[in-house]
Parts: structure tokens; sequence; C-alpha cells
């Protein structure tokens, strides 16, 4: 059957094309337009990270003429932007407190969440950065309808500043959390959750997560803490890893976190620490569950954590993907910190 | 884009566009939408030719037309035409304009999976390989996928109608 079925639906095929619109002059112009759109784009995003920048040398100059002219007095003050606190040039460090060590600690988000220059900066280059990349498409989620769509410079995360504060885990199960008496140090982070990645030939996008930690609110490398579900982390560190270990836990036997690490450089002195995550589940039938991640240590002291984690199956008995394999290498994460201008953490 | 490589696109453009338009409309069965994917899948070239390894060209273009088409997901995205989730008919045995499109009529009843595992291994003439990453699966999955398409094939098309490529029962 198979021998002249080519031949046979071609002839069949040929009683019934219609004539084609399609012209290649057509998609050379159209195709250039595009360019010219994305290059006006990324134009833009430039526009920004260099105002941003000369924001910050005016005012670096300013302080430096000892001109320290009451805010409320100034025509430049008049936006809500520029009323905002100043930014400093360079990265202020937020050193870890040593808190009570016969006590357990983590993270709790305190304040608001908002946008400022640098998360609006940081917004423009990861758009440009992300829907760059080649064989896939870039969506993002209303942060509060949840509605996702595809994404476009106007729609796009954005990146927020968050503010952790340090709290006591109250919790006396292993691995659980339960808030406590905040220690009273806090620290500033930007973050990005709500973008994904759709992969050509995988069946769901995978999700994108980006964080930016400030200069000294850190311990460099990894650690998960014992007892806890894979992938949560020591509040010191910024991932969990890179020893494997079984868990068992809230109804939950015998789940393995499989680490695979790898330290490595980037092009100006970057430590990188990559990790590969899989979560075995033996006791049901999923593969296991893959995230990509890395950790860029950047010179002026900052930290970046970005991770891909890949699609899983989204209802019970749904069958798996097979091919659940993140889209980005932990290297390819890098790479695109690399590309990212560096902004203070406030 | 530079001049010469621009020319090479074009010329890229005139000698598969039907052929990868054909393809597209036997994995969907409507010729409007297989233009809209493969003017899509076009452009997305178009853009990445400088760095398109030449050798790879006609597999990329399938690839993303196949996931244009195929992939749930997308088709929630892919709105300007609406194509009807309905299964044509069975072939027509009998003789008039029918009997001329009867395996492709065949080919529409196919499941999506199983008819693009059909079209890229025996009317493009893939290998094994090359149809998996193209369809983003493995190439057990698209042996069984093959497998029951050709078999659900066989039940549809009746005995006349294998005869051009079977030939005639001894």
């Amino acid at each position: 059957m198979t021998r002249d079925f080519g031949s046979s639906l071609d002839r069949e095929l040929d009683t019934a094309s219609p004539p084609t619109a399609i012209t290649a002059d057509g998609l050379v112009r159209k195709g250039r337009l595009e360019t010219r759109r994305r290059s006006l784009t990324a134009g833009a995003a430039s526009v920004v990270i260099v105002a941003l920048a000369a924001g910050l040398v005016f005012q670096l100059a300013g302080r430096a003429g000892g001109d320290r002219a009451d805010p409320a007095a100034s025509p430049s003050t008049s936006s809500s932007e520029s009323a905002a606190p100043s930014f400093p040039l360079t990265q202020s460090a937020f050193p870890l407190p040593q808190p009570d060590p016969d006590k357990k600690w983590f993270w709790a988000t305190v304040g608001s969440v908002e946008q400022n220059p640098a998360t609006r900066a940081l917004t423009g280059a990861w758009y440009q950065a992300l829907s760059n990349i080649d064989g896939a498409e870039l969506f993002t989620s209303d942060m509060d309808t949840g509605v996702t769509s595809a994404a476009t410079s106007a729609n796009f995360g954005p990146f927020t500043r968050r503010v952790d504060g340090l709290a006591e885990n109250v919790a006396t199960e292993p691995g659980a959390f339960g808030r406590g008496e905040l220690q009273g140090y806090q620290r500033p982070m930007y973050e990005l959750w709500n973008v994904n990645l759709h992969f050509d030939g995988v069946k769901r996008p995978d999700g994108i997560r980006i964080e930016y930690f400030p200069k000294g609110s850190y311990i460099e490398g990894v650690k998960s803490i014992p007892g806890a579900v894979p992938g949560a982390s020591d509040w010191r560190y910024l991932s969990s890893g890179c020893e494997d270990y079984f868990w068992s836990g809230q109804g939950r036997d015998g789940w393995k976190a499989d680490y695979t690490c790898r330290e490595s450089t980037g092009p100006n002195g970057e430590r990188v620490q990559e990790i590969l995550l899989d979560t075995h589940r033996p006791n049901d039938s999923s593969p296991p569950s893959r995230s990509s991640k890395v950790i860029v240590y950047l010179p002026d002291g900052n930290a970046v954590v970005v991770e891909d984690i890949a699609p899983e199956p989204m209802e019970p008995g749904e069958p798996s993907i097979p091919d659940a394999e993140p889209g980005l290498t932990p290297r390819e994460l890098a790479e695109l910190v690399f590309s990212i201008p560096a902004v203070v953490i406030v | 884009m530079r001049s010469e490589q621009e020319a090479e696109f074009r010329q890229f453009v005139a000698t598969r566009t039907e052929r990868l338009r054909r393809f597209a409309y036997l994995c969907c069965g409507d010729w409007h939408r297989a233009e809209d994917v493969v003017q899509t899948a076009l452009l997305r070239l178009y853009h990445a030719w400088k760095r398109a390894q030449r050798s790879s060209v006609d597999g990329y273009v399938r690839r993303i037309i196949v996931n244009l088409l195929i992939d749930e997901h997308r088709l929630v995205w892919f709105r300007r035409v609406h194509v009807s989730d309905r299964m044509p008919e069975r072939a027509s045995t009998d003789h008039g304009p029918h009997e001329r499109m009867v395996l492709t009529s065949a080919l529409m009843r196919l499941p999506k999976r199983q008819r693009a595992a059909v079209v890229l291994r025996y009317w493009e003439d893939l290998p094994i390989e090359q149809t998996a990453q193209i369809m983003g699966c493995s190439t057990g999955a698209v042996k069984n996928l093959t497998m029951r398409g050709l078999s659900t094939l066989r039940g549809l098309l009746t005995e006349e109608a294998l005869v051009p490529f079977e030939g005639a029962p001894s």
C-alpha cells in the first residue's frame, strides 16, 4: 500500500490544489517590516536603560557637587517616578545576620510588591532576550486575572520588587513551615515569575522564573534542608542541591531528589552554578519532574537565579509527557543572564 | 539579511512553497489554514535564515507547520480560520468527481497525529528518525502512529480504491 502512496496522493492534489497567494516578495517585505519593528523595540529598551544610567550619573554629579537641594523644590520631582527614593550608583550590601542557631528560619514576604526604574529596565531587557530565543514562543500571564497570552513588549511580566523578611519557623514537623516572629532583617529582591516559553514540538510551555538578590544577602553555594520537600533550600542559600536524597512526608514516600551540578565561569568573571534537578516519584506512574537552574554570581556582588521548569501533566491521571525536558540548559540560562545589563537592587 | 542570503531565501520560497502547502493541507484538510500556517512558518524561517543550516531548513519549516497544526494548545491561539472537527464522509466508490480525492478523503479521517506521521513517512518519504524529530516524539511513537494510521486507512478504503497503489487482488 505504501509503495505508491505518495504518487497517488500527488495525483489527487494536482487536481485539487488552489492557487497560492504566498510570494517570495511578500514574505521578504513582511520579514523586513518585522525586523525593523523588533529593532525599534530593542532600541526603545536600550533608551530606557541609557536614560536610567544617565539619571544615576546626574544624581551622582549632584551629590559630588554638594548640591542637596530640597527634592520638593526640584522640577524633576514632579513625576511620581522621579519622586521615588533616589538610586545609588553602586550596590549596597545587605549582610546576613546570625540569628539564634537553635531556631529554624525562613523568608517571609513583607511589604508591598512594586516596580521601580531598575525593575522596568530588567523587564525590557529580559523581554528582548527571551523573545529572541529560536524555536520558542514567549507567553505571559496577567498578574491580576491569570489569563495567559502571547507576550508583547507592552504586556510582558513585569519584574517586581519584593522585600523578604527573616522569620522564625515555628513548625515542628521536619520540612514544614510555620511563620513565627520576624527577626528584623530584611532584604529587597527583584523577581519575574509569570512568563512561559513554549518550545516547538513540546505539548505544554515551560515555566520561567528569574530572581535578583542583592550583595551580602546570601551565602554562595547550594544547600538543601534536611527532611524538606525536594527543591527547598536552606534560608541562607539561593538554591537547594547538589547531593541526591530521598524524601518522605505529607503522605508521599520515597521521592528522590536527583541533582546534577556543575560550576563554570562567565565572560566577566561571573561564578556560575549550574543545577539540574529531577524529582522522581517511584510510587506513581508519572515521569520525573525536571528543572534547569542557574545561579550567576555577578561581579558587583548581586546574584541572579534563573529556573526553567519543564511542563508536567496538569491533571491526575492525565497521560504523562514523555519529552518534558526543560527547553534551556543551565548554561543557556547563564548566557541569557550575561546579556542583561546590571542593575542596582534597592 | 545580506542580499545573497535574501536571494537564497527567495529561491527556497519559490521552489518549496507548493510542497509545504500541500503538506500542511494533508495535515489539516483546509487549504486556507494550510496557506496561513505555511506563511507563518516561512516568516519565522526568514528571521532564522542567517543562522539556519541549509541542510535542515526543510525539517525546520515542517516542524513549525506540524506544531502549529497539531499541538492542541496552539490551536487555541490559531483563531483566524475555524476548522470543523466533523469527519468527512466515508470515501465514495461512485464514479464521479469524488473518486479523484478518495485517498485524501480517507487520510482526513485519521486522527491528527496519525495523519501527520503517515504523511511525513509515506508522502514526504522521511525516515523514522526525522519524522520523530519533526513531530517531537520518539521513534517508537512514530512507528506506532504510522502502523495505526495505515491500518485505519486500509479499513477506510474499499478494495477498488486500493487497486491503484496496491495492485489488483490476485
